[in-house]
């Protein structure tokens, strides 16, 4: 069957070629694409066409502004001049609207970009188009069967692929053996694989068939970065030994850097199951994957797959009957692969609601166009008087919208740039795992959807208002503008202006409550000297090499490894936790003895497990009661309070008081009685409530799981505790060559990275806000004073018939109130209903509809008081 | 009146054209593109060598008309496109000007001082 060119970009260039032209030109653009589907295959056929069609419509769109007047529309030079010579003549509505297209265009084109990135992403792969996901897709159930090996084994001769290959991932300690290690994600993968990525490796090779035979040596390919960075980028590293997962492999290459193929692995091992598996959908769950030979579509992929796997009989006893028949091999694109069904069919739905919201934003400056509209009909009534069609006077108000639209654009772009360059930043500072294809550039695609958005604020912002605005047909906008006494708006404007309300005060306090947490974000460690601490995680490997669970032996091991460090120079104490301060920490339910909350709601209460000498070590006195002793450490349920959680307190004695861990939904479902012993000052539990943490710590029993940070006291390390590190792991190797140091960071920068995480998070949200309040208030302010000033000689009218101003007034006033107040109410009700935690805070939505109300009535008292001041001779002589 | 002289690209297009019809190969919109861009070594934007044809019928220099569909898979029909006695004259008197210009002009080895 033929490929057709894609719909979209053929639909573009369509409009976008002049008619005289256009059969020509799609006829031999339909030729060549058919000659590049014969020569590079249907996908990358696509992708020429649509950067064709983008082309084409930019560069005939721009012959038609250069050389006006030929086209149906008659674009000319004068419409940019105007449109240029507009946004500086209304500043404010070139900065109100302009910022308003720019968050909306940041907004969506970010969450399209990062769906993009997760979904469909360009791979840093040759050919990448070409590399798919393979898939056993139950439609019954939307369930992916994952027992792929028998499968793969026979697919490997089909004719439509040039390679395919399976991996399982591996999240284990890798170490060099001397007491070096990290967690890493290894890919245990078919040697194929590689040939499907297509990269080859930096030195060394890569794995080979022969390693999957059974039985043959332990080899591993290592990434970029565990080699530059566990394994000190060592020139010789090609037959080094490391240890990974309790067996010993010999590397045999490194890949390049930035490789990290299927998605995020540092290191790659033989896959031996595949060839092994006699018998279909059984072995371990696997992800495959292929590269379709040039022209080859996913399709007949699939088809070809299917009918592979079709000819051999299904024994497992769940698949073998009815269902197996259901199963569909499904080949999909690379990174929708690794993605759940569910997340796909949601992303779409985010899309769509962000473009909802960025139309609603469009809707928004359309309005502030269409009241400026209204105060041109007198230029609009000569450009008509002076031979201009309506079509002609609706291009030069299109392109002052599109003006318009592309600074916004251009704005949101910029703050589109800046926010994925500080996020990749921030990723890569952590060294969190990440896709391999995440890169801090915008996809060409986001700058193609950027385009689109702008096209569609454009059509919205300038059409609409140009549409009502010469509705009486300009002929008429002569007489009109002379006798015009009442521009009714009518109910679709009253709606507008009801919804608009409504929706600022609905959902703007969510959006600020955010953004406030977010600010009041402070970092940890406040009340002791966290600068002079180094803290890590400390882990334990089994015989087998892999994390241990004796916790036992973990105890022991940390107790063996504290009274080394003792012993260290510069070390002047030790000790453990399960968090330390400013991380974020667990929070619960707590039920305090003798302590009814009554209606209040009861505060969830923050809590760390941490060693008896946690408060010596670092230095924190104890203001009531006693500190841990060793002795606690036997018989554990004794905890001390910070001043937050004695705040709860009432004034009521902490000391001796028993506190109890909610367990369940089921109030009865307690933990046992701690006792309280102290109180110590708040040093930080959680970056996000600083001021109102109120927590507890609880002494460690030997043995207690998950107390495996430990902080090292160097007041006197002459680089900071931070270059302690390398001493700290070889100190742990010592002890037990199975211990594992991890991230080792002063104290004071441990919780940094989910506070810069927390703060451009609230940045976001204000921001947004911030933009919602000034367009809403914008927006129903313009439209307010727009409705009253159309009714300028209506006012005067009945002023000069012997009106009351004062009932005059009354009567527009009653207006603007029934509107803004059914707005404000409809909002409040919302968000009470939506958002019960607002009920306590109504004093926010109830603020914010006061503030729009004001924001209405002042708009139209100005025109208003200005109606009433005209003298009446003067309103009668121009009816 | 002073002719309008032609542009550089203009010229292009034109001579493609000629060159084309010249080895008898028929001239239209994809063969005029990769006549360009094997002789040039240089991308060309489809769109603008469209554009261009439309100006240059306009001014009289080119015509175009439908040629009969091809017996090749897929085959259509082309809008065909040749130069015109007009076209010929101004190309001839486009490279008399140039070369008018280049006659004993000496090229230093380096720009500037």
């Amino acid at each position: 069957m033929a490929t057709a060119p894609p719909r979209i970009a053929r639909a573009l260039l369509g409009v976008s070629i002049p008619r005289a032209l256009r059969s020509t030109v799609l006829r031999d653009l339909d030729e060549v694409f058919d000659k590049k589907v014969r020569e590079i295959g249907a996908a990358a056929a696509a992708r020429w066409y649509r950067r064709e069609a983008a082309s084409c419509a930019w560069r005939f769109a721009a012959d038609r502004v250069t050389f006006g007047g030929r086209g149906s529309m008659g674009v000319s030079t004068l419409d940019l001049k105007l449109a240029g010579r507009m946004i500086l003549k209304s500043p404010g509505l070139t900065l109100v609207g302009g910022l308003a297209i720019a968050t909306a265009i940041a907004v969506t084109v970010l969450a399209f970009e990062l769906v993009n990135d997760i979904i469909r992403p360009s791979l840093p792969l040759p050919n990448s188009d070409r590399v798919v996901t393979l898939q056993w897709f139950n439609p019954r159930t939307s369930d992916l069967e994952g027992r792929l090996s028998r499968d793969l084994y026979r697919w490997q001769s089909a004719h439509s692929i040039t390679a395919i290959g399976g991996y399982v991932s591996h999240d284990r300690p890798l170490s060099t053996g001397d007491g070096a290690g990290e967690l890493i994600r290894a890919a245990e993968m078919t040697a194929s694989g590689f040939a499907v990525a297509g990269v080859a490796p930096l030195f060394g090779r890569t794995l080979v068939a022969d390693d999957e035979r059974p039985g043959g040596p332990e080899v591993m390919v290592a990434s970029y970065d565990v080699w530059s960075g566990l394994l000190n980028s060592d020139p010789g590293v090609v037959g080094r030994v490391v240890h990974f997962g309790g067996t010993s492999y010999s590397i045999v290459g490194v890949m390049p850097s930035g490789f990290g193929f299927p998605v995020s692995h540092k290191a790659w091992i033989p896959l031996r199951s595949v060839n092994a598996m006699a018998e279909r959908f059984s072995g371990p769950p696997l992800r495959a994957f292929a590269r379709l030979k040039p022209g080859v579509t996913s399709a007949a992929a699939a088809r070809e797959l299917q009918g592979i796997s079709a000819a051999e009989p299904v024994t497992t006893p769940e698949l073998a009957g009815p269902d197996v028949v259901r199963l569909e091999t499904r080949v999909v694109p690379y990174a929708a692969g690794l993605v759940p069904v569910r997340a796909l069919r949601q992303s779409t739905e985010l899309q769509s609601i962000l473009v909802l919201i960025l139309m609603m934003c469009a809707a928004n400056v359309a309005t502030l166009v269409f009241a400026r509209t209204a105060t041109r009909q007198q230029e609009i009534a000569v450009r008509a008087a002076l031979g201009a069609t309506r079509a002609r006077i609706l291009v030069q108000f299109f392109f002052e919208a599109l003006a318009l639209a592309v600074v916004g654009a251009a704005v949101g772009m910029g703050i589109v740039t800046v926010v994925i360059n500080r996020v990749m930043q921030f990723v890569w500072s952590t060294g969190a795992a990440h896709p391999f294809w995440w890169d801090d550039r915008i996809a060409s695609t986001s700058y193609a959807y950027a385009a689109a958005l702008t096209l569609l604020i454009a059509l919205i912002c300038g059409i609409t208002p140009a549409l009502k605005g010469t509705r009486r047909g300009v002929s008429g906008s002569l007489q009109a503008e002379g006798r015009s006494t009442s521009a009714k708006f009518g109910a679709t404007w009253t709606t507008v202006i009801v919804v608009q309300v409504a929706l600022m005060v609905m959902l703007l306090p969510p959006a600020l409550s955010q953004a406030w947490q977010g600010f009041r974000a402070r970092p940890g460690g406040a009340g002791f000297a966290a600068a002079e601490y180094l803290s890590a995680f400390v882990l334990l490997n089994d015989e087998a090499g892999a994390l241990s669970e004796d916790d036992q032996r973990m105890a022991a091991s940390l107790s063996d490894l504290e009274g080394a460090l003792r012993a260290a120079p510069f070390v002047t104490g030790v000790t453990f936790a399960s968090t330390f301060p400013g991380t974020l920490n667990n929070a619960s339910n707590i039920e305090i003895e003798g302590v009814s909350f009554g209606d209040r709601e009861k505060p969830r209460t923050y809590s760390a497990v941490v060693a008896p000498n946690f408060f010596a070590t670092l230095d924190v006195p104890v203001l009531t009661g006693r500190d841990f002793t060793s002795a606690d450490a036997d018989h554990g349920l004794v905890v001390i309070i910070n001043q937050q959680f004695l705040a709860q307190l009432d004034g009521r004695n902490p000391i001796g008081r028993h506190i109890r861990r909610r367990l369940g939904a089921d109030p009865a479902d307690l933990g046992p009685p701690m006792e309280i012993v102290g109180v110590v000052r708040d040093l930080g539990f959680s970056p996000l409530r600083p001021d109102d943490a109120a927590g507890f710590y609880e002494v460690a029993r030997p043995g207690t799981k998950g107390v495996n940070q430990i902080a090292v006291h160097l007041p006197a390390f002459s680089d900071g505790p931070g270059a302690f590190a390398q001493q700290l792991r070889q100190v742990a190797f010592k002890t037990n060559p199975h211990l594992l140091t991890l991230q080792p960071l002063p104290l004071h920068l441990a919780g940094q990275a989910e506070l810069v995480a927390f703060r451009v998070f609230a940045s976001a949200m204000f921001f947004v806000a911030v933009m919602g309040v000034v367009l809403s208030t914008a927006g129903v302010y313009s439209m307010m004073s727009f409705t009253v000033s159309r009714r300028t000689r209506e006012i005067a009218i009945r002023a000069a018939l012997g009106a009351d101003s004062r009932r005059v007034i009354t009567a527009i006033f009653s207006r603007a109130v029934v509107q803004l107040s059914a707005g404000a109410g409809l909002g409040v009700a919302l968000i009470v209903y939506m958002r019960p935690e607002f009920a306590k805070e109504v004093w926010l939505p109830v603020s914010l509809g006061l503030f729009m109300m004001v924001v209405g009535a002042f708009a139209c008292l100005v025109p208003a008081r200005r109606a009433l001041r005209i003298q009446p001779s003067d309103a009668l002589k121009d009816s | 009146m002073p002719r309008e002289g032609l542009g550089e690209f203009e010229q292009t297009v034109m001579l493609a054209v000629v060159h084309l019809n010249h080895g008898k190969a028929p001239a239209y919109g994809v063969t005029i593109v990769d006549e360009i861009e094997r002789r040039t070594g240089r991308e060309v934007a489809r769109a603008a060598v469209y554009i261009t044809l439309r100006r240059l019928e306009e001014k009289g220099l080119v015509q175009s008309w439908m040629g009969e569909p091809t017996a090749e898979v897929g085959g259509r029909s082309k809008r065909l496109v040749d130069v015109t006695a007009a076209g010929i004259r101004a190309l001839k008197e486009s490279r008399e000007f140039l070369n008018t210009m280049w006659r004993g002009a000496e090229l230093p080895a380096r720009g500037g001082k």
